[in-house]
């Protein structure tokens, strides 16, 4: 996962900031003391998100502390979910593991033998996991599943199709273990989150995937780079779509019996969806903006 | 039973104005219209009666006996049981509302390529929005309002794609009604060169 997901921290009150930069805090130093040490230098904002968004379906009950962090060498506000965080650092270091088995298929040369080097050592970050087994499965045959349609090149060429596998390990991993209604909202959220990522990140590796004729789903879906960045809009649209229907569930959420719900995380994840999801796609696309001129060849 | 004041977001020492206030708030946002071709809309008409329910029971409690006939059903935006004149829609309008996309999806595909008119593309567009596809979902809709462009149904699914959620911060529209500075002060200038034909020009600047 690539820190798609995040919030425009200029539009955040002061204390929702702080509240987010607390469960950033958490969820990292969770991981560094139940998983894996390594696991805080791997840390990106999708899983912290996807942390956040768990805490506010399910409401649970956390503290807030000051603690000193040894990286930053002074002390910070950090929230402690446990229930959250177990669940979120097992998914991540699951999913660590099958990112460097999927890099070490995709690189050549001297890359991959490092790769295939440095796997053992994220094998026994995903061994440390334990009591999450039906979540390794599960994500192990999503990826198999996805893996088997990304190689048949000008196979499928349905953008959603493709993006349904991925999208499906988020919606899992965002409502695993919770009840009716919650469930559902949370596996909503998920599955959007998913998507948006799995497009945007597409979009993102356009240039690259070209150049080592990898598979990439927008390439596949229009032809060619030229064609697909001539239907910028029309990719543009779909991922302001997944965001929009994420906001649009996650507002469902909204009412109920709860005196006690912290009213803050709303406003984050509203932020996530309707300004960071923006902000992430014109950063794609401005990125993009400078190729426009050679990709013709 | 969920305490109606918590449910409306109001303390209990709120007036009936207040209330009136906060429950018109709710409706419009968790209006079924809102999630009508939305996988949660049952949920979200769930909300929209527990909202109509708290307050009926507030506005009850309050007048003593005369209470406000308000039902909790509104029209959803997706009619189940619409007769087009074909069986078959009727039929997978009926399985979408009761959840069954998977069989919707497959009794869709088996329909031949010459029966695939406007509300084929339609109720497609709408499985395949409830299944999260949304790239395909768009394009089966706008391919509906393109074959049948005065279609008041199909058009009010492709507006509700592109708004998020109505409780957003960040979604609503800033001056809704209101006069902010600038409006103000071009209001004024405005007011001033009026002024300044009929012989006024009283303001400096």
């Amino acid at each position: 996962m690539f820190g798609y997901i995040r919030p425009v921290q200029s539009e955040l009150l002061v204390r929702e900031y702080e509240l987010y930069r607390a469960v950033y805090c958490g969820l990292c130093r969770y991981g560094g003391k139940h998983i894996s040490h390594f696991t805080r230098f791997f840390l990106n904002y999708d899983f912290v998100s996807l942390a956040l968004l768990r805490i506010a379906v399910t409401n649970e009950t956390v503290t807030i502390s000051k603690e000193r962090c040894p990286y930053r060498f002074r002390k910070r506000s950090t929230m402690l979910a446990e229930d959250s965080y177990r669940l979120t650092c097992a998914a991540f270091a699951i999913l660590l593991y099958y990112k460097t088995v999927d890099d070490i298929n995709d690189s050549r040369g001297f890359k991959r033998i490092f790769k295939k080097m440095v796997l053992p050592f994220f094998s026994h970050i995903k061994n440390r996991v334990k009591g999450y087994d039906d979540l390794d499965k599960f994500i192990q045959a999503r990826l198999l599943q996805l893996g088997t349609i990304e190689k048949e090149i000008g196979g499928v060429t349905s953008l959603d199709k493709v993006a349904h596998c991925f999208a499906g390990i988020t919606e899992y991993i965002a409502c695993y273990g919770m009840s009716e209604e919650k469930a559902q909202i949370a596996a909503q959220c998920g599955y959007h989150i998913g998507r948006y990522i799995y497009i945007l990140d597409a979009l993102d590796d356009i240039i690259e995937d070209n150049e080592k004729s990898t598979y990439n789903p927008l390439i596949n879906k229009y032809g060619s780079v030229a064609e697909a960045l001539a239907h910028t809009e029309e990719i543009k649209t779909t991922i302001t779509d997944s965001m929009n229907a994420f906001s649009s569930v996650y507002g469902l959420n909204l009412i109920g019996d709860n005196p006690d719900r912290i009213k803050d995380y709303d406003n984050i994840i509203f932020n996530i969806c309707d300004l960071g999801g923006k902000a992430a796609l014109n950063r794609v696309l401005f990125s993009l903006a400078g190729y426009k001129g050679d990709i013709r060849r | 039973m969920t305490d109606p004041y918590k449910v409306l977001g109001v303390p209990h020492s709120a007036t009936d104005d207040e209330i009136k206030k906060a429950y018109r708030k709710l409706a419009k946002q968790y209006h079924p219209d809102n999630y009508a071709n939305n996988p949660l809309a049952d949920l979200a008409l769930d909300k929209m009666k527990e909202i109509n329910q708290a307050y009926d029971t507030l506005m009850k409690q309050r007048t003593e006996g005369t209470s406000s006939r308000r039902n909790g059903r509104s029209s959803s935006g997706f009619h189940s049981g619409r007769t087009g004149g074909n069986d078959t829609f009727s039929r997978i309008r009926e399985l979408i509302t009761n959840r069954r996309i998977g069989e919707a999806e497959v009794l869709l595909q088996r329909m031949e390529t010459s029966e695939r008119n406007a509300e084929w593309h339609f109720l497609m567009g709408h499985v395949l929005y409830q299944k999260g596809w949304l790239q395909d979902a768009r394009s089966e809709i706008e391919t509906a309002c393109r074959l049948d462009p005065y279609n008041a149904e199909y058009r009010a699914a492709l507006d509700r794609m592109n708004n998020g959620s109505s409780y957003s911060p960040y979604t609503q529209t800033g001056d809704a009604g209101g006069c902010n500075s600038c409006q103000l002060c071009s209001g004024l200038l405005c007011a001033d060169c009026c002024c300044g034909c009929l012989g006024g020009n009283r303001l400096c600047c």
